[in-house]
């Protein structure tokens, strides 16, 4: 009886036992949970070497770079950071082809993104490339630093002919920013590098040529140098090509006159029903040489409009190929008062070289379409009537810059979004709103800056208040 | 016994798991989302039909104005034009469309205060030239007008009455 008792007894201590072996446990598991959760939110502090943001950097423009011998060639180098990480240095390796030469002075660090204009170059030979180690630094407040932004301006210049490429080596490229957790791991990973291309061309080389034009309407030989080509003319490489290039067509006559097999009718149709010229079917990627003007970017007043960045899109036939960040080139002519800008857009992806429309815009500017050499005002009809050829020095440069971009599309719907397409208050008074006549540093893009004079002032509203003007008047 | 404490053993490291995984890949866990603005529309368009209609703009709160980008559509009757009642500085551009029955003012106020209104002053905005003898029509407000605050350049939210004209035969 006293046994069983006993052994009741016992159990029942094992049993309590147990439970609070159980209770203990879980106690502990509930500690390790709130110090694994306290631990793990410190962790960024204490993982030394860390990367705390991720960062992207590009080459622009990322469009294929088009040049001549003796040109010079404007590059930028981007960085594009995930999470909001702020940017306080960049290092990076860039290389390219013995095409293209460059000094030290003529690498620049971008100032707009905090960095000190004065940044560490050093040249070196990597498997018969030329490279260039580039490192800048900010020692500004991370209030001053940028999440995207420029890093380095570079600018080349085109040695001789051929293509290639400017590459970024992302192994060697670090990348720091301002890390608010932690004053020690700074690094910010570089996840991925954007390169471009070019293709520098060769001015001065001369070839013999057949050609004709609206004035000389028989196949002769001549000898054309540089870039020679104007509306009118007509180039070939043979005779027997340039007497079926003076064929005619007409489609809108019963019966229609089409153009041999090979060759396209180029302007049959068109409002005068005239005849059209036969011209050959292009096979390869066509180039785009274009003059440009900003509203209001008078010439020798443009320190703050250099490199401003263009979107432009080509349309054809139903199709549309988009060119970002296409950097025009300022040239010392003008168009009235105003500087023109030209460039030549390698148009990669589009296949058509026949009624191409160009709808261009430029970063504080309306989209204006242009479709006709020498325009001069709106093109109120579908379709354009641009022809090209696939080479930059036979192309025709298309001159629109009689008919500027109308600026003042600076912001969206609120002074925090990307602009949208239209100039409205929202615009006017964003530009009104931003601090007067502060004088800025030349060649930085400024916001509300849209006479490019590097100084906002009631000049800058104006301006605004005349393209509103205008393009209430072309829609209403 | 057993059984119960075992499932809470496991619940807890499911929890622990969890809460870990979220954290090392950077997740984050669902923000407060702001709370809806709960404003009333600051501006309020009317009209007062005269021998030609005018449209009036009240302020419901103490506000100053950089610009109103005003959009008035109308049907069932021809606008000949539009007048700027002087209330407001002359329009950067007026224009009558009557292709797109549309009457488009944009007012951009170059003052650095903007036009200051106190909440309940009304202003005369503009007074439309209409065709006489027309007896059924309707004007409104375009949903595409706006009021854009000085300072913050916020558009502001309105609301509107249509001037809707009946004949009673």
């Amino acid at each position: 009886m006293m046994c069983q008792f006993g052994e009741a007894i016992l159990s029942k201590v094992y049993k309590m036992n147990m439970k609070k072996t159980q209770i203990i446990l879980i106690i502990f598991l509930i500690i390790a949970l709130i110090g694994g959760l306290a631990l793990v939110r410190q962790s960024q502090d204490a993982r030394k070497g860390a990367s705390f943001g991720k960062t992207k950097l590009i080459v622009l423009p990322s469009e294929k770079i088009i040049k001549d011998v003796g040109d010079e060639v404007s590059v930028k180098v981007y960085f594009q950071t995930e999470s909001e990480a702020k940017v306080d240095g960049v290092q990076t390796v860039l290389c390219f082809g013995p095409e293209l030469s460059l000094v030290k002075d003529n690498v620049v660090a971008s100032s707009t993104s905090g960095f000190g204009s004065d940044p560490v170059v050093v040249f070196k030979d990597v498997s018969g490339k030329k490279c260039v180690t580039m490192v800048a630094t900010s020692q500004k407040e991370a209030s001053d630093l940028k999440t995207a932004g420029e890093a380095f301006a570079l600018k080349f210049r085109a040695e001789k002919a051929g293509s290639g490429a400017l590459t970024l080596d992302k192994a060697l490229s670090t990348v720091t920013g301002d890390n608010t957790k932690s004053a020690t791991d700074k690094e910010i990973a570089v996840t991925g590098v954007e390169n471009t291309t070019y293709q520098i061309g060769g001015a001065g080389t001369c070839e013999t040529l057949w050609w004709t034009d609206d004035t000389h309407n028989t196949c002769t030989q001549k000898e054309f140098c540089g870039n020679y080509m104007y509306a009118g003319l007509y180039t070939y490489d043979t005779e027997a090509k340039c007497k079926a290039g003076l064929q005619t067509c007409n489609l809108t006559v019963v019966p229609p006159r089409p153009c041999p097999s090979g060759m396209v009718c180029m302007t049959s149709g068109s409002a005068d029903g005239g005849d059209g010229r036969c011209a050959f079917v292009e096979t390869g990627v066509p180039v785009l040489n274009y003059k440009v003007s900003f509203g209001d970017v008078k010439s020798g007043d443009t320190n703050c409009a250099v490199n401003w960045p263009l979107q432009v899109i080509v349309l054809s036939s139903g199709v549309t190929k988009v060119f970002n960040n296409v950097i025009p080139e300022l040239t010392t002519e003008k168009s009235g008062d105003l500087a023109v800008y030209k460039g030549s857009l390698n148009l990669a992806g589009f296949n058509k070289f026949s009624k191409v429309a160009v709808f261009i815009k430029g970063p504080k500017h309306l989209q204006m379409k242009y479709a006709e050499q020498n325009q001069d005002k709106s093109y109120d009809q579908a379709g354009g009537e641009l022809v090209l050829t696939d080479k930059k020095s036979t192309s025709i440069v298309y001159d629109f810059s009689k008919y500027p971009m109308l600026a003042g599309d600076v912001v969206g719907s609120s002074a925090d979004d990307r602009p949208n397409g239209e100039i409205n208050g929202v615009d006017f008074s964003f530009v009104k709103g931003l601090p007067k006549n502060i004088l800025k540093t030349e060649g930085t893009i400024v916001e509300g800056d849209l006479d490019g004079n590097c100084i906002i002032n009631s000049n800058d509203i104006n301006v605004l208040k005349r393209s509103l003007e205008t393009k209430q008047g072309q829609l209403y | 016994m057993k059984n119960k404490y075992f499932l809470l053993i496991i619940l807890v490291a499911v929890v622990i798991i969890i809460e870990s995984l979220i954290l090392l890949t950077g997740g984050v866990l669902p923000k407060k989302s702001p709370s809806a603005d709960i404003t009333t529309e600051a501006v309020s368009f009317s009209w007062r039909n005269e021998t030609q209609p005018v449209l009036l703009m009240k302020a419901n709160k103490d506000l100053s104005l950089d610009a109103i980008d005003l959009y008035l559509a109308y049907s069932g009757v021809v606008v000949n034009s539009a007048t700027n009642m002087g209330d407001l500085p002359k329009p950067s551009f007026m224009k009558v469309s009557t292709e797109k029955s549309l009457v488009v003012l944009n007012y951009l106020i170059s003052e650095p205060e903007g036009l200051a209104m106190k909440q309940g002053q009304e202003i005369e905005v503009l007074s439309l030239d209409i065709k006489e003898g027309v007896t059924d029509y309707e004007i409104s407000v375009s949903p595409k007008t706006q009021v854009v605050e000085n300072g913050t350049s916020k558009v502001l939210p309105f609301n509107n009455q249509s001037l809707i004209v009946k004949s009673t035969r």
